[in-house]
């Protein structure tokens, strides 16, 4: 069993809740407010998001590196019948997550100051109580209520494409809404059969407390293969749709391209990692025996989604649609190396998901930019940009580097670290990602010549203004952490590294069904063997 | 002091970006200042590295990975090459914008600095990942200088460019990263990586490919070539530096640290891969001669006849002889000191005519006479005709072969002998026309051309005549080649 380390002795204050519940307190305030008053709404929201904000870095200073623990953890019985409880912490993996949450929320109520003009109430509503959920999840230690952050996640995101969306928003919501509402339901079977094997699995032992939802402590409880099988089927196809994996993703490129800049920022930047971390918090801890089987169906499975994708990206004629279609492929690069169950193939995963997460989430910003300006995301309508906004063509160019990996910038990084688990764990593998690493640039570097270069001749472009100041403060962060996690990643790994080792120790057990409770699970210091 | 070789014109870079067209005398300075400074760095350092010192520098990138730079011998050999060149191809280079009235001149000085900083950090790394990091970072700034006319046909060159580039970059990767988790490192070692050694064979010769193919883009292999005659739409400053400093000789490079510091030689020679990449090294340079010899643009020739020139150092290289090798490594600078000339010498032809072939270079030395003499003295260096530099490299290659009488030996011989004889023929239109045909008769007044301005003329008068110094003393760059080559060699040769 991982150890955990209170709130008190860290913090003195319920940091993890007050971060998780600023937003929807942000919410209720502004239910108060007259939607007249439209900029009093809008300033309410980024402050209560800032402060979320604030509070997270700050327990981000407050976070140890050095054990192997849960952390800041706030426990209180909820359920006692059913054993329930409101249970949060973090390990290395969820703060960097909730760090990601907490900025592009700030950054993409700060996004909409313009674009979004009618029910600026309502949106501001979404928007946080989104926010509270995402982060909810990520802080979650109990399975009911990381099931339950899970589940009302939908609702928000759901207006948010159905109500300030494009042309086809009621259609995209609706196939979004129901995609995902059908993973979770299938979820519900498997998370019960995890319930009630801990059940049998307490009765067998004798153990006192016969019914938990407690993470921590399923994750010592073997289960019997057979149930394993079924488990992993239902809880993975309820991550997969919402990662998405290669064929589930239809929904994805639909809500993407109705969505406004916002919810797109938002979705791509963490919602999708939602699934992943589903994958990394519950399937592989829990089940690491069935998800070592399964490793090489989920490799092809992503690798068809890399490759699938980025075909599909090369093809797109909307600017939206094709950084959808990239998201795919790059969501099938973060799968496969974090399933090959190595340190590097991990930590490039998990790094590659903050990454993801701060590129393509500019890019969803660069095309809002554009998009205000020009109404059209067609990128046959643009050209030559460059010379009519070339302080936004150099940030583009930036953010376009960083997502296909561009040497000093982040995604060479994670690319860098997958490329080297993945030679380690099976190199076939490897050539896969190569593949997909030329197709992601051939994708990327394309857009961007299509959009800024060559000659500026569609007269309407020639009107547009370049970026203001608050534009300017929206793009800044995402360039700053690109080239501090490009030129020194040592602080980000160092802060994942206990929960990976722990991760890997947890992914590589052996199945033993006699085990006797309460043995802690041993966490060796993985072997970090000098390389030069 | 290494990393400032690479910082210092990462630095210069946004101060020329900032500059911009308000302070063009400044801008200009902070183009000149980082080559003469990286110059003066390396020269200081030259002498206590050629007696042995050898300065190590980690930068923590992520544990266990780091940013390495060290100085070699033939480290500083070709930071001195590089440094040196740059200096005066931004000479020049101020000289054919301004006469030329090129647009977008602060992108272009920009991009130029951005890609000495990484053509710096090439040179100077010490182990693979460093090594990755500034290739892709030198594609990459390279780029816009491609570009830089903005034309429908600058734009299809740079989309090849970027293509066979990339696609060459993410070969070093993969061969990069497979390196690291089969030896578990991947630094330098002269003499090569013992780890490797005990590899299976397949998996070496995968290797070998795509170093091979990887690095074979930058240095322009035969069918990994033609992104570099298409890239001559650039500015002629940009392709000076594309064929005599930066790109090409970074593939060279690449090569040198694969062969040398990785496999190491005598792995390499086990194996039959020098066998393999003297052939692909010979039909390169037959064919590339021949297609030389059937162009009319003066840049597309000499483009080609780069692709020519460069197989001679691999050539050199595989002949697993000292002298060979030596004769390769002297290859790469007198190379570079001729090629450029011709560019130069090219370039003021394109600004003061406006002609790009050689069918029109007719009488053109009694207009141009500087031009074309120095043109005449770089053709013949070459060549390999002395007593310009050429011959001397040559002459070592060639005895590099002929010190082993075995068929395969005597063939590369032989291709050597036929390709000068080609390069012979490909360079005597232009020199003849412009010597022996009168001009007058031939092209309309306005065309005729005059000598052009200092700042072009300079550089390449100053050029030429080193690459005519080393020609007749040429011993005088061996004390740097030599413990060039001895220490990427190791003991064990």
């Amino acid at each position: 069993m991982i150890p955990s380390i209170t709130y008190q002795s860290q913090l003195g204050f319920p940091g993890l809740s007050i971060i998780t519940f600023t937003p929807l307190l942000g919410a209720l305030v502004i239910m108060f407010i007259n939607q007249e008053r439209k900029q009093l709404i809008q300033i309410t929201a980024l402050t209560f998001a800032v402060i979320s904000l604030i509070f997270g870095l700050y327990i981000f200073t407050q976070f140890s590196t050095a054990g192997h623990s849960m952390q800041f953890v706030e426990k209180y019985s909820w359920i006692p019948s059913l054993g329930v409880s409101y249970h949060l912490g973090v390990d290395g993996i969820s703060i960097l997550l909730i760090l990601l949450t907490a900025m592009l929320d700030a950054i993409s109520i700060l996004s909409t100051w313009k674009a979004i003009t009618e029910r600026v109430k309502e949106f501001m509503i979404c928007m946080l109580i989104l926010e509270t959920c995402i982060i909810g999840v990520f802080v979650s230690l109990d399975l009911f209520l990381f099931y339950m952050f899970w589940e009302v996640m939908l609702v928000p995101m759901y207006f948010i494409i159905a109500l300030w969306g494009g042309e086809r928003r009621l259609y995209s919501a609706v196939k979004f809404f129901i995609y995902t509402l059908i993973g979770s339901l299938v979820m519900i079977p498997g998370i019960l059969l995890i319930y009630f094997n801990y059940h049998q699995y307490a009765l067998q032992h004798n153990l006192s407390q016969l019914y938990t939802f407690n993470l921590l402590k399923l994750y010592t409880v073997p289960i019997p293969m057979a149930k394993q099988f079924w488990i992993f089927i239902t809880l993975s196809l309820g991550f997969a749709i919402k990662v998405p994996l290669v064929p589930f993703h239809t929904w994805l490129p639909d809500a993407h391209t109705d969505a406004p800049t916002a919810g797109s920022v938002v979705l791509a930047g963490v919602l999708l990692k939602v699934g992943i971390y589903g994958f990394l918090r519950i399937s592989i801890p829990i089940l690491p025996q069935i998800s070592r089987q399964a490793v090489p169906y989920i490799a092809v499975v992503a690798i068809i989604g890399i490759v699938y994708g980025a075909a599909l990206a090369l093809a797109q004629t909307d600017i939206k649609r094709l950084i959808a279609y990239s998201s795919v492929s790059h969501m099938g690069f973060i799968m496969l190396g974090l399933f090959l169950f190595n340190q590097r193939g991990l930590e490039g995963g998990i790094l590659q998901m903050i990454n993801h997460g701060l590129s393509t989430s500019a890019l969803f910003l660069i095309a809002g930019l554009i998009y205000e300006r020009r109404h059209t995301r067609m990128i046959a309508d643009f050209g030559g940009l460059y010379h009519q906004l070339p302080v936004f063509g150099v940030l583009f160019a930036i953010v376009t580097f960083s997502s296909i990996g561009l040497p000093g910038l982040n995604g060479f990084v994670g690319e860098f670290l997958i490329l080297l688990g993945a030679f380690e764990a099976n190199a076939v593998y490897a050539w896969f990602l190569v593949l997909g690493i030329l197709l992601g640039a051939a994708y990327t570097l394309w857009l961007y010549q299509r959009i800024m270069m060559g000659k500026l001749d569609n007269p309407e472009n020639q009107k547009l203004k370049d970026l203001d100041a608050r534009e300017l403060v929206t793009l800044i962060p995402f360039i700053i952490l690109m080239f501090w996690i490009g030129l020194y990643p040592t602080p980000w790994l160092n802060v994942m590294r206990p929960a990976v080792e722990t991760l890997v120790v947890q992914a590589n057990r052996p199945l033993d069904l006699g085990a006797s409770p309460q043995i802690p699970l041993a966490v060796e210091k993985v072997d970090t063997e000098n390389w030069f | 002091m290494l990393p400032y070789l690479v910082i210092i014109p990462a630095v210069s870079a946004i101060l020329v970006a900032y500059c911009g067209e308000r302070h063009i005398g400044w801008r200009n300075a902070w183009c000149l200042i980082p080559c003469a400074a990286n110059f003066i760095i390396i020269s200081l350092i030259t002498k206590s590295v050629v007696a042995g010192e050898r300065y190590l520098v980690t930068l923590v990138w992520m544990p266990p990975f780091s940013i390495e730079f060290s100085s070699d011998a033939f480290a500083v050999y070709m930071g001195l090459l590089v440094s040196f060149l740059w200096f005066f191809t931004m000479i020049y280079s101020f000289g054919y914008m301004t006469v030329h009235h090129e647009q977008a001149q602060t992108r272009y000085y920009t991009a130029l600095m951005l890609a000495l900083a990484s053509t710096m950090g090439v040179i100077f790394s010490s182990n693979l990942v460093t090594l990755f990091i500034f290739f892709e970072c030198l594609t990459f700034s390279v780029y816009p200088l491609v570009i830089h006319t903005e034309t429908d046909e600058a734009y299809q060159a740079g989309s090849k460019y970027g293509v066979y580039l990339v696609s060459g970059g993410t070969m070093v990767l993969l061969a990069t990263v497979a390196v690291y988790a089969l030896t578990g490192g991947a630094r330098f070692v002269p003499g090569g990586i013992p780890a490797l050694a005990g590899q299976h064979k397949g998996i070496l010769f995968i290797l070998f490919v795509l170093f091979t193919v990887g690095f074979g883009f930058k240095a322009a292999l035969l069918g990994l070539h033609s992104w570099l005659p298409d890239a001559m739409i650039a500015p002629t400053p940009v392709s000076a530096v594309l064929h005599a400093v930066a790109v090409v000789n970074v593939g060279l490079y690449g090569f040198y640290r694969v062969i040398y510091n990785v496999f190491g030689i005598e792995l390499y020679q086990r194996m039959n891969f020098s066998t393999y990449l003297a052939i692909a090294a010979s039909v390169t340079i037959i064919v590339s001669a021949l297609i030389a010899l059937r162009q009319n643009e003066i840049k597309r020739m000499l483009a080609f006849s780069t692709v020519n020139q460069l197989s001679y150092v691999l050539l050199g290289i595989v002949s697993v002889q000292f002298i060979g090798m030596l004769g390769a490594m002297l290859h790469i600078v007198f190379h570079s000191f001729m090629k450029i000339t011709l560019f130069y010498a090219a370039g003021i032809i394109i600004v003061q005519t406006g002609n790009t072939n050689i069918s029109d270079m007719g009488g053109l030395a009694r207009k141009m006479p500087i031009t074309m003499l120095s043109f005449t003295v770089a053709a013949i260096g070459i060549v390999g005709l002395p007593p310009v530099a050429g011959w001397i490299s040559k002459w070592y290659i060639m005895q590099g072969f002929l010190q082993q009488l075995s068929i395969g030996h005597i063939i590369l011989a032989a291709v050597f002998i036929l390709s000068s004889i080609i390069e012979l023929g490909y360079f005597t239109p232009p020199i003849y026309l412009a010597y022996f045909v009168d001009r007058e008769k031939q092209i309309p007044k306005a065309k005729l051309g005059s000598e052009a301005p200092l700042t072009m003329l300079i550089p390449m008068v100053i050029v030429v005549c080193i690459a005519l110094f080393f020609g007749i003393w040429g011993s005088l760059p061996h004390w740097l080649a030599k413990p060039a080559l001895m220490g990427l060699l190791g003991q064990n040769f």
